[in-house]
């Protein structure tokens, strides 16, 4: 278990991180996430970890984001100025770039940075499926698993993630 | 299969994942300490829901309860002795006829006399 939780904490937070924007509550989802499946799964077969840990993942970031949606009902009602509240938070929030890509080549980093918007810009399904089968390799009935929903459903989010990233990137390929 | 422009991704999300800063590492590194340590606990039981941790005070409890059960049934026994003596006494008062008999002197010598002969029989 230490050395499954070791291999995959950095893209775990890295996936947090993408859907949420912040850096500290991609943790708290990440140490939730790492909490139950060793609590509740540790006994599985290893084989089962990996769609295990992403589908507690997922379920986490998605409570994360109907709390936020909650929240910025609450501020709407509230008449608060939510665009520049926003806009302060989100630049806040955003990971310094020296601190991602420290030592990259110009290119790389300008291509990883609009990798990193375009991602946030997909719908959050789509982000979750292309980065699970993309970056953590889960096949398509892993992914199912791990995003609780059938394989077709899989194969159109991630085809219309593929599509939508390729048009956003196009210049840098 | 992975085209380029996929495999383009996955080395630039592999790059973001692999440069997280220091802070980001060891809080990740805490976290996953604090979550392998959850499981520690779990797989080993509490010291107090061991069996030889009970064994003796069950031991002790259940020779209690069995002495309790005994004095508590040799009670109940004497209890049903002395309520049929009651019985027979309220029978005897209840009925006219017994009454009658058991007032009446000339049945204590004659029992006397009963009483007499069984034992001159008997010796």
């Amino acid at each position: 278990m230490h050395v499954f939780l070791a291999e995959i904490e950095h893209r775990a937070f890295r996936m947090a991180q993408l859907a949420t924007g912040n850096r500290d509550d991609a943790l708290d989802i990440v140490q939730d996430a790492m909490m139950k499946l060793v609590q509740k799964y540790s006994a599985h077969d290893k084989a089962s970890w990996k769609p295990l840990f992403y589908s507690i993942l997922e379920s986490r970031i998605l409570d994360w984001h109907r709390r936020q949606q909650v929240r910025n009902r609450f501020r709407s009602w509230l008449h608060w100025d939510a665009d520049d509240e926003d806009a302060e938070d989100a630049l806040a929030q955003h990971p310094a770039e020296t601190s991602i890509i420290p030592d990259f080549q110009l290119q790389d980093a300008q291509f990883m940075q609009n990798l990193e918007l375009a991602l946030q810009a997909l719908p959050l399904r789509q982000q979750q499926v292309f980065l699970l089968r993309i970056w953590e390799g889960l096949d398509i009935s892993e992914t199912a698993i791990a995003m609780q929903c059938s394989e077709s459903s899989v194969k159109t989010h991630y085809a219309r993630a593929l599509e939508k990233l390729r048009e956003q990137l196009e210049g840098h390929r | 299969m992975q085209d380029d422009f996929e495999n383009q991704v996955k080395t630039s999300l592999d790059q973001s994942a692999q440069s997280l800063d220091a802070d980001t590492r060891k809080r990740l590194a805490d976290i996953r300490r604090q979550a392998l340590s959850t499981q520690t606990s779990h797989a080993k039981p509490a010291r107090w829901l061991a069996l030889s941790h009970w064994l003796p005070t069950a031991s002790l409890a259940f020779g209690i309860l069995l002495a309790l059960i005994f004095i508590a049934q040799q009670k109940m026994q004497g209890d049903i002795n002395n309520g049929q003596e009651q019985i027979a006494a309220f029978e005897m008062l209840h009925d006219a006829d017994d009454l009658e008999t058991v007032i009446d002197p000339d049945f204590y010598l004659w029992a006397d006399e009963q009483l007499a002969n069984e034992n001159g029989h008997a010796v």
